[in-house]
């Protein structure tokens, strides 16, 4: 059969659809370059308000991006500035600089404070946000330390847990390692459960009781081997 | 000034287990050697700190529900000698934007004060750590932040920690990789099931034979399932003749068969199918005599059958 020659032209649904793309990306084009106009008469108002447009751009990029993005922006900046010699200090050293300042003004306040100490007991005094301790050592020299003060007990669990879960008053068996494995050898031969350890959890021995109560039933505690 | 929950009790976020009441887990060779090997580690602290390692603390279990996940933390938990607190869902997750945050945060907060130390145990854990997902609405947002909160607290807590979900696939990826154990639970294979039906069938027992034909015949059930058609006998032996129902054997089995089912999506077990027609009932003396009657010792040349998995079953709707 000949192929059938059909001329592809104007008139055909293909170039109708190719021109209703073009149609609506010209229509966008023409609603960007409006805008930009809108923009630039925006700058021209503030302008005429006596603000100036290269800040307001900058402020406006600046604002567009997230705060790490900017300090990474700024850290880099002066480092580079400070590389190319715009700079007389160099940024660390600034940023020390800046440090002692409420450094140096704790320490003479801890000093000035030793005078205080009392020889026999101890002081214990806020300074900069931080707790001190102050005492004198056995050869009377006051001395200095940070305290990271803890309640004893935290308070938000220590009344109540202690209702909630109450220590378990077990009698501890009191013996060696060996012992203790040759205890939990006994428990299985009296055929008690192997969570019949009587060791508390923080016990080395515990281990120990389980290992013996495995060797001498030849398992691991969980039922017999199939 | 926001309102601040005043701290709670840590008994009040869940149930407390306590160590002297575990059940000993009924399980497959490769999860009771994991989970020794798991104990074994937490015991030799000591000296892996010394190589510079600290032992794993924190473990997921994953399985159709009944296998046992709840069972096994809890023998993990009294083999430590800790108690554990089964964590409810409705008394963490909270109605009011932000507040499940912080009762997560104040739970951990507990958690880490506790002394004995507690083993922590969430249970249904996806309904907790589904995978975080775009926000389309502010019900997205509060989900995302309980899961970005659960990540953090889970990175840092400092004690023993098990999660459990049948829906392993739910959870969300970072908080699968901060977990350092991840053991799937599959369906008991004979030998457990076999030891699953002497466990829950006493005072009564079971022949060898007998005890195997129905083994084999539960085979896809779990745990649960044979457990509640164990008890179903048992209620039957007890209250059939006070109602003055039909007690012969088939009788019987047909009325637990049919209150007590396997879920649609696990496999159901001959016994299910066949009813008291089954083989494995013929083979069952009837009345069930008592377990001292019965010397059931596992036949010793049967070969054994292979634990069949779901997996490829799993989470169809």
């Amino acid at each position: 059969m000949p192929e059938a020659k059909t001329q592809r032209g104007t008139n055909t649904i293909v170039a109708d659809e190719l021109r209703g793309y073009i149609h609506r990306i010209e229509r966008i084009e023409e609603m960007r370059s409006q805008s930009a106009d809108d923009i630039r008469a925006v700058y021209a108002e503030a302008k005429a308000h006596g603000y100036t447009p290269k800040y307001i751009r900058k402020v406006i990029k600046a604002r567009k991006q997230t705060p790490s993005d900017r300090d990474d922006e700024r850290a880099m900046m002066d480092l580079y500035e400070t590389a190319a010699g715009l700079r007389d200090e160099l940024p660390l050293f600034r940023a020390v600089g800046a440090m002692s300042v409420d450094l140096t003004a704790r320490e003479s306040v801890v000093e000035a404070l030793k005078q205080l100490v009392p020889l026999a007991g101890e002081i214990v005094v806020r300074v900069g946000g931080v707790a001190v301790r102050l005492w004198r050592d056995e050869a009377g020299n006051p001395q200095a330390e940070d305290v990271v003060d803890r309640p004893a007990s935290a308070p938000s669990a220590a009344g109540n847990t202690g209702s909630a879960t109450p220590k378990p008053k077990v009698d501890v068996p009191d013996c060696d390692d060996a012992g203790a494995e040759e205890l939990g050898r006994e428990a299985f031969r009296n055929d008690q459960p192997i969570i019949s350890n009587p060791f508390p959890w923080d016990d080395p021995r515990r281990a120990l009781w389980d290992v013996g109560w495995r060797k001498e039933s030849g398992g691991d505690g969980m039922g017999p081997d199939d | 000034m926001a309102r601040r929950t005043a701290p709670r009790d840590i008994a009040s976020y869940g149930d407390l287990f306590d160590p002297k009441e575990a059940a000993e887990p009924i399980l497959g060779r490769a999860v009771r050697d994991s989970l020794t090997e798991w104990l074994t580690e937490i015991w030799a602290a000591d000296d892996l700190v010394k190589v510079g390692l600290q032992p794993r603390r924190r473990a997921m279990f994953d399985g159709v529900p009944g296998v046992g996940k709840t069972t096994l933390a809890h023998h993990l938990a009294a083999r430590l000698g800790l108690p554990m607190l089964a964590v409810r869902p409705d008394k963490l997750i909270s109605k009011w934007v932000g507040q499940s945050s912080e009762q997560i945060g104040a739970l951990f907060d507990a958690a880490a004060a506790a002394d004995p130390p507690i083993l922590l145990f969430l249970d249904e854990f996806d309904a907790y750590a589904r995978h975080r997902r775009r926000s389309e609405q502010g019900a997205d947002d509060e989900r995302n932040m309980i899961v970005d909160t659960f990540l953090q607290r889970v990175e840092q807590h400092s004690g023993f920690l098990i999660a459990a979900t049948n829906f392993a696939d739910h959870v969300d990826q970072a908080m699968w990789r901060r977990f350092d154990i991840h053991i799937t639970l599959e369906l008991p294979g004979l030998a457990e099931r076999r030891r699953i039906i002497q466990r829950y069938l006493m005072p009564y027992g079971l022949p060898a034979d007998a005890l195997e034909s129905l083994a084999i015949a539960l085979e896809t059930a779990s745990p649960a399932l044979i457990r509640s058609f164990c008890e179903g006998l048992k209620r039957q032996i007890i209250l059939g003749p006070l109602l003055k129902l039909d007690m012969s054997r088939g009788a019987v089995i047909d009325r637990v068969v049919s209150t007590v089912h396997p879920h649609k999506d696990v496999g159901k077990p001959r016994l299910w199918s066949h009813g008291s027609q089954d083989q494995s009932v013929r083979a069952m003396p009837w009345p069930l005599p008592a377990a001292e009657e019965v010397k059931a010792e596992p036949p010793v040349c049967r070969p054994d059958v292979a634990v069949v998995s779901l997996n490829d079953r799993r989470n169809k709707p």
